[in-house]
């Protein structure tokens, strides 16, 4: 008794040892024996959650749907087809900012058919010059903070144009035009429910930890399994990747609004709404924007990954340049991603600082001085791009748009590099 | 300071408290239920609750200043806190224009807040995001009024305040005196009837303070507005004050007018915290004039019997002969003399308390 209460240490230690060899000495070694080896409990969990989502997806509360291609109505399941609604609506959007940014015409399809556009030839949606989109960042940097914005925007711009990867490039832009936004709203609301709700937030707390430490290819199964293979995927991927730590840094914002500013709000008799709006999500603006911040990396970031399951742009080069090895090309994509991601982020930022002046006694040219300038510049370029179409004849028009990969690269002084290693 | 209240005022007060509480904790509404309206701060304690308004009864006028005066902890902000709804009180009644403001809906209140109320906050409540003009501008935007009609009221207020020229900085660009501005400016944006300022002056140095409180008293002069006013300055206290009350522990020890405050304290903690004040500051004439001596004695100057003592002073000190007091009809009610204010001013304390 004296030696246990003067070494507990040892004891414990002896104890540990004793517990050890006996367990060793009495424990068969047998596959059947459950002290050595655990039955596999948990073997048919895999098949049954596989089982659950078919039968969710497949045979799960039947419903008819009419499909308007063929004309006939069909059984199908109701959860399939939320998702599919939801899916289509998400690659509308995508759809329709790619398009504005590059043409097509599936934005016309979706409210025409596909017959409608077969048989009108005029029907498609035209491409916007490049020069536009330059003219247009350059324009909105320095409309929303100035000459360095402008420049930054604009030499970026300018890069992807240059380098030939303006398609990708586009492609990726129209699937974070999308994904960011709705990932910005969706934690803000969240954030500010955590806020309001006690019980919201002890049980989002837990799903944002899980969420957060989940590796980022894990989200791609679920997902392709429920919403497909496509730009959607992605961008809804890149949607639940990228709420967390917006809802986690709006949470932090709300809760560090000093209660005077709070108090002050509610004696100037605000409503609900008003001071969630205007003074607390305000006043939490940091760390939303530090959020907002996020956001947007974790969109760049996902844009490579989210390629793995279906989605355009640079992340899809990118990984097709890894596959080939061809680091030259790889590394102009990587600025690429950078180059938008640090745009975005800037031109975001800028645009929640800005500041009204109240005073400025503006007639209608000086107040819409910008949207004025915008039109402008849409003629000129798009003149620009007729002119273009004149010099290069059947050729390229490079006013218009540059191909992929027509464009300079520094490819063959790093695949030279490699090869010569290689 | 020194507004008449008016009889029918009287009738009607503005703000009425009756037996208000607010104890913080919580299952402070069950102790207080059980312990009936009398609280042992130690039994609260003990439970894990804090006293923040201990049965506070009281009602304030139209067009007067109370003043709320005590020790750091007392309640002062929790009472105001309590009549301005910031918090929930635990027990009692209040009533704001006869309207029960406890009963109200969320609806009511927003509206009384909107066109009644306006507060000023010990630590400001600016908005950090929004310039001067916006801030002032604020309460006016929440109301639903135009852009353009917001932000010339609040032009004015700024002008008001004398932070022209600062119109487009942030909060945090100016100092603390010029913040409490911005928050002066901000809460009579809306013309409130009722306004409270807690402890708005203290963190300006004395001489923009004194400055502040006789813009403030000229304020009041024109607006007429029912405060509730919060300080820890004694003298700030005197200068404005219609009433003042004293608070200690959550309980108003004594609620009265500045000059009953000094010369017959209700509590002898009263009586200390009002030991050092400067009773000549205080005190009316008449309080220590002498019966009428005959008119060959008196000189041309006369003097109003309710001329605090401190404010004629010096016109009575240049005057060799006996002064004259007079009532509000020019009536010689009594006299003074000059060596009488130089007793007072430099004699001992208390040798006039049983003169009042
Ligand atoms: N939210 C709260 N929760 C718990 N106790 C509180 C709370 N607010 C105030 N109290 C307590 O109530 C008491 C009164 O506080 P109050 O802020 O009214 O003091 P005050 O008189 O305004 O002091 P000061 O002059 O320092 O501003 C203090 O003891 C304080 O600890
Ligand atoms: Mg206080």
């Amino acid at each position: 008794m004296d030696f246990l209460k003067r070494y507990p240490k040892y004891a414990q230690f002896i104890l540990l040892l004793i517990i050890f060899f006996a367990l060793y000495l009495t424990v068969i070694p047998s596959e059947t024996n459950i002290l050595w080896r655990l039955p596999a409990l948990f073997a048919g969990v895999p098949g049954g959650i596989n089982w659950f989502a078919e039968h969710l997806m497949y045979d799960w509360f039947p419903v008819e749907v009419y499909d308007p291609e063929l004309e006939e109505y069909e059984t199908s399941a109701l959860v399939r087809e939320l998702t599919r609604g939801f899916s289509r609506g998400v690659l509308f959007c995508i759809e329709f900012v790619r398009e504005i940014l590059l043409g097509g015409v599936k934005t016309i399809v979706a409210f025409t058919s596909w017959d409608f556009v077969g048989e009108n030839e005029w029907a498609v949606w035209p491409a916007l010059p490049w020069t536009v989109v330059l003219g247009g960042a350059i324009l909105l940097g320095y409309a929303l903070r100035g000459k360095g914005l402008a420049l930054l925007a604009g030499l970026a711009i300018a890069y992807i144009a240059i380098f030939g990867q303006w398609e990708p490039a586009m492609e990726t832009l129209s699937f974070v035009l999308i994904a960011a936004p709705v990932s910005c709203l969706l934690g803000l609301f969240f954030g500010t429910v955590a806020y309001k709700s006690r019980t919201a937030e002890t049980i989002l707390l837990p799903l944002l930890n899980v969420a957060q430490t989940m590796p980022h290819f894990s989200y791609l199964i679920p997902v392709m399994v429920f919403f497909g293979v496509g730009d959607h995927a992605g961008a809804i991927a890149t949607i639940i990747f990228a709420t967390p730590p917006m809802i986690r840094l709006t949470l932090l914002g709300l809760k560090r609004v000093s209660p005077e500013v709070v108090e002050a709000g509610a004696m100037t008799g605000c409503t609900n709404a008003q001071m969630m709006l205007k003074v607390l999500i305000p006043t939490a603006r940091r760390d939303i924007l530090i959020g907002t911040n996020q956001v947007i990396m974790q969109c760049l970031a996902m844009a490579v990954i989210a390629s793995f399951i279906g989605a355009k742009g640079l992340g899809f080069n990118l990984l097709l340049a890894l596959n080939q090895l061809r680091i030259g090309q790889a590394l102009e994509l990587g600025i690429c991603i950078v180059l938008i991601a640090v745009v975005l982020d800037k031109l975001s930022l800028a645009w929640a600082n800005k500041q009204t002046d109240y005073f400025a006694d503006d007639n209608f040219v000086q107040r819409h001085k910008y949207g004025i300038f915008f039109v402008i510049l849409l003629t000129i370029c798009v003149i620009l791009s007729f002119i273009g179409k004149l010099i290069f004849g059947g050729g390229i028009n490079f006013f218009h748009l540059i191909p992929h990969n027509q464009g300079i690269t520094t490819e063959p002084f790093w695949q030279a590099g490699v090869d010569s290693d290689g | 300071m020194s507004s008449q209240i008016s009889v029918e005022n009287r009738a009607k007060p503005v703000i009425k408290c009756s037996s208000v509480y607010k104890v913080f904790g919580e299952n402070a509404k069950k102790l207080l239920a059980q312990s009936n309206g009398r609280i042992d701060a130690k039994i609260f304690k003990d439970a894990g609750c804090v006293v923040g308004v201990n049965n506070a009864s009281f009602e304030v006028y139209e067009g007067e200043i109370l003043v709320v005066m005590g020790l750091s902890g007392s309640g002062k902000s929790t009472l105001l806190r309590c009549i301005s709804r910031l918090t929930d009180t635990t027990a009692g009644d209040i009533f704001i224009d006869g309207q029960d403001l406890l009963a109200m809906t969320s609806k009511q209140l927003i509206e009384v807040r909107r066109n009644k109320m306006g507060m000023v906050f010990q630590n400001f409540g600016l908005l950090p995001h929004k310039t001067v003009l916006e801030n002032i501008a604020f309460p006016l935007q929440v109301k639903g009024k135009s852009t353009d009609e917001s932000m010339k009221r609040a032009l004015e207020m700024v002008e008001l305040v004398g932070l022209d020229g600062r119109e487009n900085y942030f909060p945090r660009q100016l100092s603390g005196g010029q913040q409490q501005r911005v928050g002066i400016a901000r809460s009579l944006a809306v013309e409130p009837d009722i306004w409270f300022l807690d402890e708005p002056f203290s963190a300006l140095d004395p001489l923009i303070r004194k400055e502040m409180q006789d813009e403030f008293l000229r304020l009041q002069g024109v607006l007429n507005k029912t405060i509730l006013f919060v300080t820890h300055d004694f003298n700030e206290a005197l200068r404005l004050a219609d009433r003042i009350a004293i608070m200690k522990d959550g309980v108003i020890e004594q609620l009265d007018t500045p000059a009953n405050i000094v010369l017959r304290p209700a509590t002898e903690y009263v009586r200390k915290f009002t030991e050092e004040v400067p009773r000549e500051k205080v005190l009316k004439i008449e309080s220590v004039m002498e019966p009428a001596v005959d008119q060959s004695l008196l000189g041309p100057l006369q003097v109003s019997k309710d001329a605090i003592i401190y404010m004629v002073a010096e016109a009575v000190l240049t005057e060799p002969k006996h002064v004259a007091v007079v009532n509000d009809n020019g009536d010689i009610v009594g006299s003074i003399h000059a060596s009488k204010i130089i007793t007072m001013l430099f004699g001992q304390t208390g040798a006039y308390d049983d003169k009042a």
